[in-house]
């Protein structure tokens, strides 16, 4: 069977490199939403190992809402990024800089 | 178990979000008056519905998902009161700057429905709902005014940082359940509360990503970069309402999750506090000091703030949570005067965004540059001001549990503060105006900023029923557990 | 090793691999369909975890929709084209860094001696006849009947958002119909009969 460290032990690797892509990535808006969906899924793994390991339902309830959720801030993100898009021609992040900070 | 009753402020917001949209596109208008009118009295009759059901007791409801209790109406009432005026502030704003026609409003009521939530809620899951509800339409929010290159990057700057935000909150929260094996915040309290003595590590390193998440919805140093960014770079209408009623919820969710959720493990969560607090504290005042534009020294200052009310936390007692809670209040009407001012002042392709640009607003209206001076004294909490009392209550109660040398830290650094707040005044007062003239405001802002500025003076000098309120809530009687 | 427990490896290095690929791809479309590949690798972890509905829900709606949506805007935008990594290049050591830090906090703390579940990580497996879509219907419009119907407004959020931001209708150059125009055509304006000139 699967064991629980092995499991919990997989999406925290998967939640780190999420974390790392997010922080280090400079090159591409897209990816970086992209990131924020992987750390989506390792959360949502995360919740359906302990459902699963605890006999509970609620986790997976859990996870029901937070595919929802993840769609819907998908779609606003995108929407944004298109206006970024039409307004400068770039999705480069390093590009983005008429704020300082 | 579903009493429909304790949630009618919810329905009814959201039978009038429906209401707002349709007659938003069915109706032929240029001035959005009805769209305008509607959201007002949307939020007029969600607190006269909260104010009737105020009495009931505190329950549970919806099998425990959310819960009506005393310090959830306050905090509604807090947000419809505070966002009632938002929306008047920056009526003009949203038809000058060409945002849409009524998507503003509609925007901002779904994002209020989100708050309601938030600070009702009694289960992970309704917890995360409400922060999503509340978050995804700024986002819009902050990108409506989608040919203002900034603005845009600011939307996807908060966009992206806040989603990381929930997903840390969400990792933490996973960590806890699996922990506790329940969602329910009293089941998880108990939990924490049984083995009192030894914790499951997992249970801290849960704990971290919470504080992380909520530190960054908060926005608070480490996890502050997205502030001033977006406060700088959204249109003024928008930051005006981000700043005001979403930290009044998130603040109300902070005392949902460590209060009451996992006082358990105050030793914990208090270290943590204590190291961003004074993080923000120090980091907000000094990068304020050196600020040219109006909106980003705000935003550190928020940072700031944001420490402070933390140090309510810190203190861990009855009379630390309503310090905090009465802290939090009273930035609110501060930040609300404050953008409220920034807000009106923007014209038709002009907005504020530099300290110049007060410059001399003495000689041009000097009702609204006293209303100015008295929200920049509360926030540098100078007496008679409310912003006074909101710090004095806070070092009451971290001195009265002996974190003496914390409470030297927020005076030391209020006291830096107090410079760059001063020095907006002397450029209102003492600085010739670059443009000579006079600006009138229509009646209802004027009143508004009015009633705004004297709800300053007055809980400054009279604070005893607001601070009695703020204590009332964390009787141990009220709370469900 | 049990076949389960390969099963389970196999589809936990398709998963991290192919999101270590979406991070470090420089096309958006490879790093879209490296995502695909970690959600059905990811579907097929929850199927083994006995989470059969999020498993499909997980593939129809994410793979099927959300992904579609995300290969659609990267098609649309003609985002091919891409600079160098400059930043990825100077701080990737500082990331691996983190990865291991992170890694190595989690291992330390899920260790059998630190975690003690309510029931010590023995999962009983369902009986054969469980059915986990009814077990999950059975609640979500019950017990959580209010978290429903907020996801709900969440949605209609999202459309809302969608629509106010990316529509473009009244812009100049935008193609679009004329309702009323199209009903109030005739017959007469559509076909034109034309007498055949051709050879008889």
């Amino acid at each position: 069977m699967i064991t629980l460290n092995s499991a919990l032990i997989v999406t925290a690797i998967l939640f780190s490199l999420s974390l790392i892509g997010l922080v280090l990535n400079r090159h591409n808006l897209i990816v970086l939403l992209m990131c924020v969906e992987l750390m989506l899924l390792a959360v949502n793994t995360n919740f359906i190992i302990f459902s699963h390991f605890l006999n509970d339902l609620a986790g997976q309830v859990f996870v029901f809402f937070i595919l929802a959720v993840a769609a819907a801030e998908a779609a606003i993100g995108l929407a944004i990024l298109i206006l970024i898009f039409r307004k400068q021609k770039t999705i480069n992040v390093s590009e983005l800089n008429t704020l300082k900070g | 178990m579903f009493n429909f009753t304790l949630i009618l402020p919810e329905l009814f917001v959201l039978c009038m979000v429906c209401v707002v949209m349709l007659v938003d596109l069915f109706v032929e208008q240029r001035q959005q008056v009805l769209t305008y009118a509607l959201t007002q009295l949307t939020l007029v009759g969600a607190a006269i519905l909260t104010l009737c059901i105020y009495c009931i007791p505190t329950t549970a409801n919806f099998s425990g998902l959310t819960v009506h209790d005393h310090l959830g109406s306050v905090l509604k009432l807090a947000i419809y009161i505070t966002s009632f005026f938002v929306f008047l502030y920056s009526r003009n704003y949203f038809r000058q700057q060409n945002m849409g026609k009524g998507e503003p409003y509609l925007l901002g009521l779904c994002s209020i429905l989100g708050m309601m939530v938030l600070v009702s809620a009694h289960n992970f899951l309704t917890l995360y709902l409400g922060l999503e509800l509340m978050s995804l339409p700024i986002y819009a929010l902050t990108a409506l005014q989608r040919d203002k290159e900034q603005a845009l990057e600011a939307a996807i700057k908060y966009f992206i940082l806040g989603a990381l935000a929930s997903a840390l909150l969400l990792y933490g929260l996973s960590m806890i359940y699996g922990a506790s094996g329940s969602l329910d915040i009293t089941q998880v309290a108990n939990v924490i509360g049984a083995n009192s003595t030894q914790h499951p590590l997992i249970f801290v390193f849960g704990l971290v990503f919470v504080v992380a998440g909520l530190a960054f919805k908060i926005g608070l140093v480490p996890f502050h970069m997205w502030l001033p960014d977006v406060y700088t770079g959204a249109p003024n209408a928008a930051t005006l309402f981000l700043a005001v009623a979403p930290k009044v919820a998130v603040i109300g969710m902070t005392i949902r999750l460590l209060v009451e959720c996992l006082p358990g493990l105050q030793v914990q969560w208090q270290e943590l506090l204590i190291v961003i607090s004074v993080l923000s504290m120090i980091l907000g005042n000094f990068v304020a000091i050196v600020q040219t534009n109006i909106k980003r020294m705000l935003a550190y200052s928020t940072i700031a703030h944001g420490g402070y009310i933390l140090l309510g936390f810190i203190a861990g007692t009855a009379a630390g949570y309503s310090a905090a809670l009465f802290y939090t209040l009273a930035y609110a009407i501060m930040s609300l005067g404050a953008f409220g001012i920034i807000t009106l002042l923007s014209k038709q392709g002009f907005d504020v965004e530099t300290i110049e640009d007060l410059q001399g607003l003495n000689d041009r209206n000097p009702w609204l540059a006293f209303m100015m001076m008295l929200l920049l004294f509360s926030m540098a909490g100078l007496p008679p001001t409310i912003g006074f009392f909101a710090k004095l209550s806070l070092i009451e109660a971290l001195v009265s549990t002996h974190f003496v040398w914390l409470a030297c830290i927020a005076m030391l650094v209020a006291v830096i503060g107090v410079y760059y707040y001063l020095r907006v005044i002397k450029v209102m007062y003492f600085d010739k105006p670059l443009d000579n003239k006079p600006f009138s405001l229509a009646w209802d802002a004027k009143m508004a900023i009015t009633i705004n500025g004297l709800a300053i003076l007055y809980f400054g000098i009279f604070p005893g029923a607001l601070i009695t309120l703020c204590q009332q809530l964390f009787w141990s009687g009220t709370m469900l557990n | 090793m049990t076949l389960l427990q390969f099963i389970f490896y196999v589809f936990s290095a398709l998963m991290l691999l192919s999101a270590v690929g979406t991070i470090i791809s420089r096309n958006p479309v490879h790093g879209a369909l490296f995502l695909v590949v970690c959600f059905v690798a990811s579907a097929g972890i929850w199927l083994m975890l006995q989470a059969e509905f999020l498993g499909l829900v997980l593939v129809l709606v994410y793979v099927g929709a959300v992904m579609t949506l995300f290969l659609f805007v990267v098609m649309m935008l003609n985002l091919d084209k891409l600079p160098s990594r400059a930043g990825f290049k100077k701080y990737w050591p500082f990331g691996i860094l983190i990865l291991l830090l992170l890694v190595g906090l989690m291992i330390y703390v899920v260790a059998p001696s630190h975690l003690s579940l309510a029931s010590n990580a023995i999962a009983i497996p369902h009986p054969a006849d469980y059915s986990n879509v009814q077990a999950l219907g059975a609640v979500i419009y019950t017990q959580y009947v209010y978290a429903f119907e907020i996801a709900a407004v969440i949605l209609l959020v999202a459309i809302i958002a969608a629509i106010s931001l990316a529509f473009h209708a009244f812009h100049q150059d935008t193609k679009r119909q004329n309702i009323s125009k199209q009903v109030q055509t005739t017959a007469a304006e559509r076909l034109r009969l034309v007498k055949n000139m051709g050879k008889e």
